[in-house]
């Protein structure tokens, strides 16, 4: 039986009544839990994972896989509409899709989300049904060496997607990586910068610092453009994209699924590095770069993509390995053996109905979730009707309910009122905030893989260029630098001329 | 409204020097750390040492750029809304779980209605009242997140 | 800011104990009970407290609500267990590394008198295993390559300080090698990079490699605990090597506050030992390849203390006892 035979034994058994309906079900509730900013798929799977005790493995599998993947789509809804990124993968959503908002194309920003989410997702799909096991192999070859070059990569990469002085850029990326060192040591145990905290031995909170970076400051910074200026609510004939901006989201949304199925691999961060991956490349491409940062099209397409294309690669550790690459996938993985499944290389094989089964809930998961996001848009751009006056005190609670909800506590509170007005003086400055959340949320490992390298081989530096995965990362690092520098001095002449 | 401004230039040169200082203070602290178990193999600090000389020469280039290009337009810092909206989020997150969600949002919304949106009073309060009690209901009981119950909540929902 | 939450806690507590009524037990509990784990949803810890809350849940006719407060190694969620009203509505389900581990490298707030244990379910061992063409076909052989001059390998761990580093790092005292350890954040990791020939051994819990085993893709040769498990039929226990008294698990409890009213304490000791005595839960643990072993609080409460001074000197010895604060 070759794998669409298998796909077809997959269907019918998520085509059955009971599993149709656990898919709806968690598609729903991960839509919602995506939506709110601070709650995410984790504390959405986690309110739900006593349900599935009850039912079979494949019910819950599928069931808490929807929730997962459903997350992603209801991920970028705060970061168009009130610049609050949901989670670490819709930071880049915010600089174009909040930009389209203020210019009265929510909805259309919001459409062009949900289609790339779902062409990502499917594609993520298919790629996960065909590649699976040698995927995992391409896994398991990253190892330290590796993984810092490809991270060192993505940093070289944000230096070109952001806007500004490359010399400010560099200080948020330094700034944001050095943020990361707080807490414990991982390999030491040595705390740093901590001064005594046991609340910051565990490091600075992602949620409290992107929702006080970029959704406080947002209101604070709206009050001085004065409140005449707000983006008039649009009506419903303006909520679908128009035939112009599905021509400039087209090839993004293509670019965007390979892009985010490819940079699925790097281990626990690819969704977020994808994002910022398929931003630049759509940056690099376009006739009118000038356009990115105030709301162009391209700039939301290929990262909301992309950022759904990595749901299938992150699959993978966890069904070809047994290995849980994410805190998401670790749940998946309790609920698994609680019904007494471990996986690991044989469950494809012995366990086929759970593996088809999930894939091809994942596909009819996807159209679900674009058939019951697009209605919602209209739903959600209205909140923009409301007065503004109104408006930006409720903001304000969400941010802090979202960042409440997370470990209920109020140092992270305190947390996001500082960096609510760091990140006001950084963009009264002009200083690229996205930069410094993207070093924050890869120098952890960044950091620790440099040194875990080193570690390993007894602080030889040859060890990065030692073995293929880390003689093509070096490669594609390299390439990387050359083209970012190539394309900043392009910039910079074009903007001399 | 009266807003406070000051030159670009004048506001680059402090950014800068703050920048500056925070990597010094970062750079001076992880100094301290323990050095590496052994030669070669960076420790605790050596990363952080590197990014802090990074920021601190940032901060000073910063500076130096701010003060060669010298740019006087104006720069606008802020004005009443903005301390208005900073300081009841202060005081909105210093007493959400002293003084308990219901009463925290109830005085944060109504207070904003009405210094930020310039609602009357007559309808901030009601509508604060509405909004706070439906975030907690849906958030506690739909989506069972743990909110700091305070003598409200306590007698309404309780 | 804990300053000012301790000292209203404090002062909560002093008034709770005055009104504290006599012959609570008969009614406890009246109200929902809240369970922390230390630990985020969905680890080992977690699947263990869910399944038991929901088995005392029917008996104690009361809702048992799992609430993960995960975060510093486990010390945050178990500070807060700690620092608790001591009425028996705030109960903690931990396993041993924030109680017997982490004091070592932390700075936390609680000893073995800041909390009451009261009962303990059973435990798991660590495994450590070699590459499949590692020349040894069991545990003695690889001592021995271990021993021979000029040898040099690396093993993934758990992260310095946590129990699964000083585990291994106890036998290797004992037996006199040095092994250069790798610290991963957690044992999926150690897998990944074993399985990718990053390093040379695995270091880790049973879950993630079992499978690799069966698959041919580990050797696995060593357990830290006293005997053999039988998910890993291959790998010696301690014992076999004499080194019983380097043994060091993973085990798993239920704690309260210290001041919990004893009539409370006896009545959760009661209903969470029968809960795992019961098939369901019995079956739970053998899925997750650990072993039932109930012990009542007095023996949890001295197992803890034993640990905690057999850990100490081992952290002692590698100089990772609590760096600069």
């Amino acid at each position: 039986m070759d794998s669409w035979t298998f796909l077809l034994n997959g269907l019918w058994i998520a085509l059955q009544p009971k599993n149709l309906l656990l898919c709806f079900i968690g598609c729903f509730w991960g839509s919602i839990v995506g939506v709110l900013p601070g709650l995410g798929p984790l504390a959405g799977m986690a309110l739900l994972l006593p349900l599935t005790f009850t039912l079979d493995p494949a019910g819950a599998i599928i069931m808490l896989s929807g929730i997962f993947y459903g997350a992603m789509y209801g991920g970028s809804t705060t970061s168009i509409l009130m610049r609050i990124p949901g989670e670490a993968a819709s930071v880049v959503t915010c600089i174009d899709g909040y930009a389209m908002a203020q210019k009265g194309r929510a909805g259309a920003a919001l459409s062009i989300a949900a289609i790339g989410s779902f062409v990502g997702g499917v594609f993520s799909v298919f790629g996960l049904m065909l590649l699976a096991p040698r995927l995992a192999n391409a896994m398991l070859a990253i190892g330290p060496a590796a993984e810092f070059t490809i991270l060192l990569a993505a940093l070289a990469i944000s230096i070109f997607a952001a806007n500004g002085s490359v010399v400010k850029i560099i200080a948020m990326i330094a700034l944001g990586l050095m943020l990361a060192m707080i807490g414990l040591d991982p390999l030491t145990a040595t705390p740093r910068f901590t001064f005594g905290s046991l609340q910051l031995s565990d490091g600075l909170s992602f949620a409290a610092m992107a929702i006080g970076l970029f959704g406080v400051s947002e209101i604070l910074m709206s009050f001085s453009q004065g409140l005449t200026e707000r983006p008039k609510a649009p009506r419903l004939a303006e909520m679908l994209p128009t035939k112009r901006e599905v021509k400039e989201a087209a090839m993004p949304t293509v670019r965007g699924s390979f892009i985010g199925f490819i940079f699925g691999i790097v281990p626990g961060v690819g969704h977020i590095v994808s994002t910022f991956a398929s931003y630049a490349v759509e940056k690099a491409l376009s006739r009118k770069p000038e356009e990115f940062g105030k709301g162009a099209v391209a700039g939301v397409a290929g990262p909301e993509t992309a950022n759904n294309a990595t749901t299938g690669a992150a699959m993978i550790p966890l069904l070809v390995l047994g290995i849980p690459a994410i805190p998401v996938t670790a749940v998946l993985l309790s609920a698994l053996t609680i019904h007494g499944i471990q996986p690991g290389p044989m469950l494809i094989a012995q366990h086929p109905q759970i593996f088809w089964g999930l894939i091809a809930s994942m596909l009819i998961g996807n159209l679900m979730l674009v058939v019951l996001n697009l209605p919602l848009v209209s739903l959600f751009v209205s909140m923009l009707r409301l007065p503004y006056g109104y408006l930006a005190p409720t903001v304000l609670l969400i941010c802090i309910i979202g960042v409440y909800s997370i470990k209920a506590s109020a140092f992270d509170l305190s947390v996001m009122v500082a960096f609510g007005i760091l990140g006001y003086g950084l963009r009264l400055l002009s200083f690229d905030i996205a930069p410094l959340l993207l070093a924050f949320v890869l120098g952890d490992r960044l950091e620790v893989n440099f040194r875990r390298a080193l570690t390993i081989s007894e602080g030889e530096y040859a060890i990065f260029l030692k073995g293929p995965a880390a003689q093509l990362a070096a490669a594609m690092a390299v390439a990387v630098m050359i083209g970012v520098i190539a394309l900043k001095w392009r910039q910079k002449r074009a903007a001399r001329a | 409204m009266n807003t406070v401004s000051v030159a670009r230039w004048k506001a680059e040169i402090v950014g800068g020097a703050l920048l500056a200082g925070v990597g010094g203070f970062f750079l001076v602290t992880a100094w301290r750390l323990p050095p590496p178990d052994e030669p070669g193999v960076p420790g605790p600090g050596s990363v952080p040492i590197a990014l802090g000389l990074i920021i601190l020469f940032c901060g000073l280039w910063v500076m130096v750029e701010a003060w060669l290009r010298g740019d006087r337009g104006g720069l606008e810092l802020g004005g009443r809304k903005q301390a208005v909206a900073l300081a009841g989020l202060v005081f909105a997150t210093a007493f959400f779980e002293a003084a308990g969600f219901m009463l925290a949002t109830f005085l944060f919304l109504s207070a904003g209605f009405v210094l930020l949106g310039d609602a009357r009073w007559r309808r901030a309060i009601p509508a604060a009242a509405v909004v706070s009690s439906g975030l907690w209901l849906i958030f506690t009981k739909l989506l069972g997140v743990g909110l700091p119950y305070g003598l409200i909540a306590e007698i309404l929902f309780r | 800011m804990s300053i000012r939450n301790g000292f209203g806690r404090v002062a909560s507590v002093l008034a709770l104990s005055l009104l504290a009524t006599p012959a609570f037990a008969e009614t406890y509990p009246t109200r929902p009970v809240t369970m922390i784990v230390p630990a985020p949803t969905g680890g080992g810890t977690d699947v263990f407290a869910r399944v038991l809350a929901e088995i005392v849940e029917a008996d104690l006719k009361q809702k048992f609500v799992v609430e993960n407060r995960g975060g510093a190694g486990g010390t945050l969620g178990t500070t807060q267990v700690v620092t608790a009203k001591p009425d028996g509505y705030t109960i903690g389900f931990i396993w041993n590394s924030p109680l017997t581990t982490s004091p070592h490298s932390l700075n936390v707030a609680y000893t073995p008198d800041s909390y009451r244990a009261v009962m303990s379910i059973g435990y798991s061992s660590y495994v450590i295993c070699a590459q499949p063409n590692f020349p040894a076909k069991d545990a003695k052989e690889m001592i021995e390559a271990l021993k021979a001059p000029g040898a040099k390998f690396t093993y993934g761990n758990d992260g310095v300080g946590g129990t699964m580093q000083l585990a291994a790092e106890r036998i290797f005292r004992e037996l006199g090698v040095k092994v250069r350890g790798i610290p991963f954040a957690g044992a999926g990791e150690t897998a990944k990079n074993f399985l990718g020939g990053h390093v040379d051994f695995y270091g880790g819990s049973l879950p993630p490699i079992i499978e690799h085993e069966k698959a041919g893709k580990a050797k696995c040769l060593l357990l830290t605990s006293a005997g053999r498990n039988q998910a890993l039929p291959g790998a010696m226990g301690l014992s076999e090597i004499n080194l019983n008294k380097a043994e060091t698990v993973l085990w798993w409890g239920l704690i309260v506050p210290a001041g919990v009213p004893d009539d409370v304490v006896a009545k959760l000791e009661r209903a969470f030992i029968s809960a795992a005595a019961s098939d369901k839960f019995r079956d739970t643990m053998a899925k997750q390849g650990a072993t039932l072993r109930v012990l009542p609080g007095k023996a949890t409460d001295a197992l803890i203390r034993d640990e905690l001074k057999a850990l100490g000197e081992v952290a002692a010895s590698l100089g990772i006892l609590r760096r600069a604060q």
